[in-house]
C-alpha cells in the first residue's frame, strides 16, 4: 500500500510537470496591413448626410474603442457629388463632417462620395435607394406580476421587380430617461439596440408581417423601431457581423474579407432613409 | 433477386480451376498461438514462383506436378522457414512457420526483406506499420500511438501538434478512411484527439495506402489505413498490459476451445481525472475503450470473426447542488461503436471469399444544466453495410479480386433541445435524419507479365444514392511495375477516386465534435485522380531499402465553407458550402532499414497543395492550410543488447499556413449605438507559422528472460520535446513588457518526461 502511495506521489508529479513545461511561444513577424481611410455615412432624414472618417489600425497598435477619437480624420476634403453638382462636407467635429449643402437626396439618384486626407484618396458611389415605410407597427405589453412582457407587431410591403434588402432594427430608452428624444437620435448613447432584424425579400413574398417578443423592458420604457432598405453589401456586411461576439464563434473564426463599397478604403457609403418610430410603452 | 443470383453465380464461378497443375493453399499461422500471419512471404523454390499471404493470412499458389516441393515462409515477424512438401497432389493444410524453438531443426533464413518484397510487388505508395517497432518508440505520457507513428512516415503531414489529424499527399483531414476489422471509424482520437482509439496492444497489422489504391478500397480520397486486431490465441492464455502516465490497458487473450475458438478481449482507461483528484483539483474528463474479438475456426474452410469496438470520451462537470437557482452541470458523451461480423469461407484451393457485416456508430451528446434551465445536443452517424469479397488465384501470375459493398450511412447532426431561456439563444431543432446507400462493386486482377513486368489493374464503379438523385463514378485504378534488377524497380500508378460525404470543420481548428454530412442534389461528391511514379532500391548489404516517390494529385468539389460562416449547431450548412478544386504534388524519400541492432527511417517530402474556389480569395488560387513544403523524419531504434534499447525520433516540418489579420477598423454596429473592430485578414493562408521541430527519446529496460517463467515485464522512461521548444499551433498578440504588442506563436507541449511499464504473461 505503501508503494502503491508513493507511486501516486510520484505521478502527480510527473502529471504536475507534464502541464507545466509550456514552451516559450515563438515570435513571428507579421507585415502590418495598409493603414486605409475608413468611411461610413448615415443619411438623416432632414436631407442631412453625416460622413464619418476614421483610419485603419494594426493589430499591435493596442487600439480599443476607448481610443476610437484618436483615429478619427480631421481636416479632411469630403465632397458629395451627383447630377454634375458638388456639394463640400463642412467638419462639425473631429472626423465628422455634415453635408447641409444637399439640396435634397432623390431615390434613384447615383451619388459619389470623395474624401481626401493627405494622400490618401477614397471614393464610392451609390443609388439612393427607396424609403420604405411601415405599414402598421403596433407594440403589445402583457403586465404580468414581477414581469412585463413586450411585442412588436409590424408589417411593410416589398418593393416589387427589384430585389431589396431590410434592416429592422429595436432600441430601447435608456434606463431613467423618460420619453423619447428624437433629436440626437444617432449620438452614440442615446438608445442602446435591443434587436436586429435582416431580411432578404427572398424570405417572403410580397408582404412581411411579424410579431417580435423585446426582452429587458418594463412597462413604462420607450421603444424605437426603424426599418431600412439597404444595400446588399451592407446587409451582407451586417450578416457576417451577426453573433461574431459569441465564445463559440471566436472558437470558430473563417477568414473573411468584409464587403465594403468603398474604393481604397473600408466601410460604407450609404444611401437610404430609415423609417422610424417611436412608442412610449406606457400608453400600451 | 435474378440479377442477385446471376451475380453470385458471377463471383463464385470463378472458381473453376484446371485438374493439369497443382495448388498448394492454406493459412500460414503462428504455431504457438495458432494466429494467421498476414502479408507474408511463400516461396516455392523448384518453380521460382511466390505469393503472400493475403489481410485474411490465406495464400494458393499453383504450379505444375512435381515430385517434391521446397516452400518458404518469411515474414518480417519470424525467421524464414522451409519445409518440402510433395508435389504431385495439391494440398490445402495450414502452414505453421517455425518460433525460435524450433528454428535448430530446420533451414534458417533471414527474415522477409520489406525492401526485396517492394522490388517484386506492383505496390506503389503503400506503407506498412511495423508494430513491434512502434511500440519501442517515444511517445507524448509513454502512450503508444500508431497514428503519430504513421505520421512520421513521408507524404503524411500533421494537423495540430500532438493530434491525429493528418493529411495525406494535399488533401483534407475528412479524407481518410480508417478501418478497423472493415469497420470505418470516424473519429479516432480521444482526449480532443491528442490520443488515438487504437489500443496498441490489439493490432496484429496496419497498412496505409496513400496513392496506388486496390479496387476494393473506395469512399474516401486520400489515404486508406486498414488496421486488423489480433484474433486471440488458439493455445494458451495470455495477459498484456501497460501501465503509463496517462492511461493504462490491458489485453487477455485464450483459446474458448482450444485450436478451435479464441478470444481476445482489451481495455484501456485515462486517469487524469483520477490524478488531479488527489492534487485537490476537479478535472473530470477521461476516456476508455473496450476491444473485443470472437475468433471461431468452424471447419476447414470456414472461418467466423466477431470483432467490437466500444470507446468514449467523458467529460462531467458538476456545479453545485445546494442552490438550485444557481446550479451548474455540463457533461459530454463522445465515441465509436463499431461490431464486424466475418465470415471468411475457401470455396476451392483457389477461390477465397469473405462476407463481412459491419456496424459502426459515431455519436456525441452534450448536456447542460444552468438552474433549472436544460440543454441537450446530439449528433450521430451510422453505417450499416455488407460487403463480399473474392480472391481468385488463378495461377501463380494472376490473381484475381471481385466483390461488392453496400453501406447505409444515416446521418442525423444537431438534435437540439433547450428549455426556459436557453431556447431563446439555441432554438430547439429535429436533426433532421439524412441517410444515403453508397455501393460499390468491382473487380481487380494482378498479372505478372514476365520476369521484369507486373501490372495490377482494377475498376471500381461507386455509385451513391440520395433522396432524389444517383451520383455515379468510374474509378480506374492501375500499377505498373518494372524490375530492373533484383534490387531495383520502378513503379507506376494511377486512380481515381470517389467520396460522397464529408466533414463540417472550421479552417481554423478541427474538433471531435465535429460533423459528417452526406453529399445532396447540389452538394457533388469529391473527386480525385493520382498518378504517382516510384523507384525502388533495394540494399541487402545494408538491409536497407529506399523508397523515392513523385506524385500528382488533382481534385474536385472540395469543399469549403462561405466566408463568414457561422459553423457550429448550425443544421443549414449547404447554404453555407461551397465547392471548388485543388492540386497538390510533391516528392517523397524514405530510406529505411528494418533489420539489425539498429532500425529506423528517415523520410522526407517536399510537397505543394493549392487551392481555388470561386467564391474565397478573390477567385484565386491559394496555399492550403496544410501546405508545408518539408517534413523531414527521423526515427531510430537501437538495440544495445536483448534487454536495453534506445530509440529517437527527431523531427522538423515547416510550419502550418494561416491567414493573420494585419488590420482593424471601427465600424458602428447596426443599430449605429456602438462602434465594432472589424478585423481585415491577409490574403488567404499567405503566412506560414514557424518551423517546427522536435526531439523526443525513449529507455527501454526488459527484464530478464527466465527459461520456464512466462511472464516478462519492460519499463519505458522517455520524454517528449527533450529540448522544450514550441510547435506553433495558433498565432496571438500579445503585449510586451514596453506596452507595445506583438505576434507570437504559442505551442502545445513543451518538455514532457515519461515513464510506463509494460507486461505480459
Amino acid at each position: 500500500m505503501k508503494s502503491v502511495k508513493y507511486f501516486l506521489f510520484v505521478f502527480s508529479i510527473v502529471i504536475s510537470a507534464l502541464f507545466s513545461c509550456r514552451p516559450k511561444p515563438i515570435d513571428i513577424e507579421v507585415k502590418p496591413g495598409d493603414v486605409k481611410l475608413v468611411v461610413f455615412t448615415q443619411v438623416i432624414p432632414n436631407n442631412v448626410m453625416i460622413v464619418t472618417l476614421t483610419r485603419s489600425f494594426s493589430p499591435l497598435s493596442g487600439n480599443t474603442s476607448d481610443n476610437l477619437s484618436s483615429l478619427l480624420v480631421s481636416g479632411a476634403t469630403v465632397q458629395i457629388k451627383s447630377n454634375n453638382q458638388t456639394y463640400d462636407c463642412f467638419e462639425s467635429s473631429p472626423g465628422i463632417y455634415i453635408s447641409v449643402a444637399t439640396s435634397s437626396f432623390v431615390e434613384g439618384q447615383e451619388y459619389e462620395l470623395i474624401a481626401i486626407s493627405g494622400t490618401d484618396t477614397v471614393t464610392s458611389t451609390s443609388k439612393m435607394l427607396p424609403k420604405v415605410d411601415f405599414t402598421t407597427v403596433l407594440p403589445s405589453v402583457e403586465k404580468n406580476i414581477g414581469d412585463t412582457n413586450v411585442f412588436v407587431s409590424f408589417n411593410f410591403n416589398d418593393i416589387a421587380s427589384v430585389s431589396n434588402w431590410y434592416l429592422v432594427n429595436f432600441y430601447k430608452k435608456q434606463a431613467n430617461v423618460g420619453g423619447i428624444d428624437g433629436s440626437n437620435y444617432f449620438q452614440n448613447g442615446s438608445n442602446s439596440l435591443i434587436r436586429s432584424i435582416l431580411l432578404s425579400d427572398k424570405e417572403f413574398n410580397g408582404v412581411y408581417h411579424a410579431k417580435v417578443e423585446l426582452d429587458s423592458l418594463k412597462w413604462n420604457d420607450s421603444i424605437v423601431v426603424t426599418l431600412s432598405n439597404i444595400d446588399e453589401k451592407y446587409f451582407n456586411f451586417l450578416g457576417f457581423r451577426e453573433g461574431k461576439g459569441g465564445v463559440l464563434s471566436q472558437m470558430n473564426i473563417e477568414p473573411l474579407s468584409y464587403p465594403t463599397n468603398i474604393k481604397n478604403g473600408y466601410g460604407f457609403f450609404n444611401t437610404f432613409y430609415p423609417d422610424i418610430k417611436f412608442f412610449d410603452l406606457s400608453q400600451y | 433477386m435474378t440479377k442477385f443470383k446471376i451475380l453470385l453465380f458471377f463471383f463464385v464461378s470463378f472458381g473453376s480451376y484446371s485438374q493439369e497443375d497443382i495448388t498448394i493453399s492454406g493459412y500460414l499461422k503462428n504455431p504457438e498461438s495458432k494466429e494467421v500471419i498476414l502479408f507474408a512471404k511463400v516461396f516455392v523454390v523448384e518453380a521460382n514462383k511466390s505469393v503472400l499471404t493475403n489481410e485474411y493470412g490465406f495464400f494458393s499458389i499453383l504450379v505444375p506436378q512435381k515430385e517434391m516441393y521446397t516452400l518458404q515462409f518469411s515474414s518480417t515477424e519470424f525467421a524464414t522457414t522451409s519445409f518440402d512438401i510433395q508435389g504431385n497432389v495439391s494440398v490445402q493444410t495450414d502452414f505453421f512457420v517455425k518460433t525460435a524453438q524450433q528454428l535448430e531443426e530446420v533451414v534458417v533464413l533471414a527474415k522477409k526483406s520489406q525492401g526485396q518484397e517492394l522490388i517484386n510487388n506492383t505496390e506503389v505508395s503503400v506503407m506498412r506499420i511495423d508494430i513491434k517497432q512502434a511500440k519501442s518508440l517515444p511517445a507524448i505520457g509513454g502512450e503508444t500511438d500508431i497514428l503519430k507513428v504513421a505520421q512520421l512516415l513521408p507524404g503524411i503531414n500533421k494537423g495540430t501538434e500532438g493530434g491525429t489529424n493528418f493529411f495525406v499527399r494535399g488533401g483534407d483531414g475528412d479524407q481518410n478512411l480508417i478501418l478497423v476489422d472493415e469497420a470505418t471509424v470516424y473519429n479516432p482520437g480521444h482526449l480532443f484527439g491528442f490520443f488515438s482509439v487504437f489500443n496498441p496492444d490489439v493490432i496484429k497489422e496496419m497498412t496505409i495506402y496513400k496513392g496506388g489504391f486496390p479496387s476494393n478500397y473506395s469512399g474516401r480520397l486520400s489515404s486508406i489505413t486498414d488496421i486488423r486486431t489480433i484474433d486471440g490465441d488458439k493455445k494458451k492464455f495470455k495477459v498484456v498490459g501497460g501501465v503509463g502516465m496517462l492511461s493504462s490497458r490491458i489485453m487477455i487473450e485464450g483459446p474458448i476451445w482450444k485450436d478451435k475458438a479464441s478470444f481476445m478481449v482489451a481495455a484501456r482507461r485515462s486517469y487524469i481525472d483520477k490524478v488531479f483528484k488527489l492534487a485537490g483539483q476537479d478535472i473530470p474528463f477521461y476516456f476508455y475503450d473496450l476491444n473485443a474479438k470472437i475468433n471461431i475456426a468452424i471447419s476447414k474452410n470456414d472461418k467466423l470473426f466477431l470483432s467490437s469496438y466500444f470507446g468514449n470520451d467523458i467529460l462531467k462537470l458538476k456545479g453545485s447542488e445546494s442552490d438550485s437557482v444557481n446550479s451548474f452541470g455540463f457533461g459530454s458523451t463522445l465515441g465509436n461503436f463499431t461490431q464486424s461480423i466475418r465470415w471468411t469461407h475457401i470455396y476451392n484451393p483457389k477461390l477465397f471469399g469473405n462476407l463481412s457485416l459491419v456496424h459502426t456508430q459515431f455519436k456525441y451528446d452534450i448536456d447542460g444544466r444552468f438552474g433549472d434551465k436544460n440543454l441537450l445536443i446530439k449528433s450521430a452517424v451510422e453505417d450499416y453495410g455488407a460487403r463480399y469479397d473474392f480472391q481468385y488465384f488463378k495461377n501463380a501470375n494472376t490473381k484475381w479480386n471481385y466483390g461488392v459493398n453496400v453501406i447505409n450511412h444515416q446521418f442525423r447532426p444537431n438534435a437540439v433541445s433547450t428549455t426556459l431561456e436557453i431556447s431563446d439563444y439555441l432554438k430547439n431543432q429535429v436533426g433532421k435524419l439524412m441517410s444515403t446507400i453508397e455501393t460499390n462493386i468491382y473487380v481487380d486482377v494482378k498479372h505478372t507479365l514476365n520476369d521484369r513486368w507486373k501490372v495490377d489493374g482494377g475498376l471500381s464503379l461507386p455509385q451513391s444514392y440520395i433522396k432524389g438523385k444517383v451520383y455515379s463514378g468510374i474509378s480506374p485504378r492501375g500499377n505498373l511495375a518494372y524490375k530492373i534488377n533484383e534490387n531495383q524497380a520502378v513503379k507506376l500508378s494511377v486512380s481515381r477516386m470517389y467520396q460522397f460525404m464529408h466533414r463540417v470543420s472550421s479552417s481554423s481548428m478541427a474538433l471531435p465534435t465535429d460533423l459528417w454530412y452526406p453529399i445532396s442534389t447540389n452538394i457533388k461528391p469529391q473527386i480525385a485522380d493520382q498518378v504517382a511514379i516510384a523507384y525502388n532500391y533495394n540494399i541487402p548489404k545494408l538491409k536497407s531499402y529506399i523508397v523515392l516517390e513523385g506524385y500528382y494529385k488533382y481534385m474536385q468539389n472540395l469543399t469549403e465553407y462561405k466566408e463568414g460562416s457561422q459553423l457550429i449547431l448550425n443544421d443549414k450548412f449547404e447554404d453555407l458550402l461551397i465547392q471548388g478544386h485543388g492540386w497538390s504534388s510533391g516528392s517523397e524519400l524514405l530510406i529505411k532499414k528494418d533489420e539489425g541492432k539498429f532500425t529506423g527511417w528517415i523520410g522526407y517530402t517536399l510537397s505543394f497543395t493549392k487551392r481555388k474556389f470561386a467564391e474565397l480569395n478573390n477567385g484565386e488560387a491559394f496555399w492550403a492550410k496544410y501546405d508545408r513544403r518539408h517534413y523531414f523524419t527521423f526515427v531510430s531504434v537501437y538495440n544495445i543488447s536483448p534487454r536495453f534499447s534506445f530509440s529517437a525520433i527527431f523531427e522538423m516540418c515547416t510550419g502550418a499556413r494561416f491567414t493573420p489579420i494585419i488590420g482593424n477598423y471601427f465600424m458602428p454596429n447596426a443599430g449605429m449605438t456602438g462602434v465594432e473592430i472589424i478585423p481585415v485578414f491577409a490574403t488567404r493562408n499567405s503566412y506560414k507559422m514557424s518551423t517546427a521541430h522536435r526531439l523526443d527519446i525513449n529507455f527501454i529496460i526488459k527484464s530478464k528472460v527466465v527459461e520456464g517463467k512466462k511472464y516478462s515485464s519492460e519499463w519505458h522512461i522517455g520524454a517528449y520535446n527533450v529540448y522544450n521548444r514550441a510547435a506553433p499551433f495558433q498565432i496571438k498578440v500579445v503585449q510586451n513588457e514596453d506596452g507595445s504588442f506583438k505576434y507570437t506563436q504559442p505551442g502545445l507541449f513543451g518538455f514532457v518526461p515519461s515513464i510506463g511499464f509494460n507486461f505480459k504473461f
